[in-house]
């Protein structure tokens, strides 16, 4: 018990812990602030910028000239850059999604945070391996598995709302969902991590059972 | 736990606390009470060689082994 005691006075965890709750405060902060700011921009300028879709918009290679402007001025949708797309809107659609998007990032953020402090404090008191620390570990590995293909499925819906209001000549205009492996891998690799992890709480409660 | 542990009931015949054996064995007091409400997952062979000295007795006098199929069928 005293060597786990030892563990929670190390600096590089009461480092950690301090550089976890500021970065814990700050998100909730931007929590507080995107809300409130895309309200406000949304109010006083009726338009809301910054909305990145999954739409790629290809041409055939035998087309002598790609259109040298994409601005359909007719249109309130205004389309820049030909791979990644941005549409600036005044629909409610768009607005919805704006923020949608970064208030789901930073629940995401906010729930990591909010399990690692947990973690941390449990090292910190001297029992880092309670039952529930596995289980924490584990959850984290979920969040971030599914982060991905939950943002991509949110991109996917939006942008086949968007999609049939594009109108590019001779262009193949495809919807691509941008799903991260890498997150994926990263929140499996989380998972074993915490079944490894479980082990050891097993072994650990053997050991201070033995008399 | 088909193990059961006599720890009270030899302390009871040989008139000696818990404090004082923890003293004898040097096993903290707060390890024995967990042997001794059988919540112990195993016991080191030093621990029960100095409670048998401390206790001037056997092992198979702490130890009691239990069927507990033949517990859970009578209770049936």
């Amino acid at each position: 018990m005293t060597e786990t005691n030892d563990i929670g006075k190390l600096p590089s965890i009461k480092a950690i812990s301090i550089v976890i709750s500021w970065f814990y405060y700050l998100g909730w902060v931007a929590f507080g602030l995107i809300t409130i700011l895309f309200t406000v921009l949304y109010i006083t300028d009726n338009n809301v910028k910054f909305i990145n879709l999954p739409i790629s918009i290809s041409y055939e290679e035998n087309l002598d000239k790609i259109p040298p402007d994409f601005l359909n001025s007719d249109s309130k949708y205004q389309v820049v850059g030909v791979e990644k797309i941005k549409l600036h809107t005044n629909n409610e659609g768009g607005f919805s999604f704006t923020l949608i998007m970064p208030v789901l990032l930073i629940s995401g953020l906010l729930w990591i945070l909010y399990i690692i402090r947990k973690f941390i404090r449990t090292v910190k008191e001297g029992h880092p391996f309670s039952r529930d620390n596995p289980r924490r570990i584990r959850m984290i590995g979920f969040i971030v598995m599914i982060s991905s293909p939950v943002i991509a499925a949110v991109q996917y819906i939006y942008a086949y709302q968007y999609i049939y209001m594009l109108d590019f000549p001779h262009a193949e205009i495809r919807v691509e969902p941008d799903i991260s492996l890498m997150t994926i891998f990263l929140g499996l690799i989380l998972f074993v991590i915490g079944h490894v992890y479980e082990l050891g709480v097993k072994l650990k409660e053997e050991n201070d059972l033995t008399i | 736990m088909a193990i059961n542990i006599n720890l009270d009931l030899m302390l009871v015949k040989k008139n000696m606390s818990l404090t004082e054996l923890s003293e004898k064995v040097g096993v903290t007091l707060a390890n024995l009470s967990v042997l001794k409400k059988n919540h112990a997952k195993a016991i080191r062979f030093s621990t029960l060689n100095g409670i048998c000295k401390a206790l001037n007795c056997q092992p198979g006098d702490i130890l009691e082994y239990v069927d507990e199929t033949q517990i859970t069928k009578q209770e049936n």
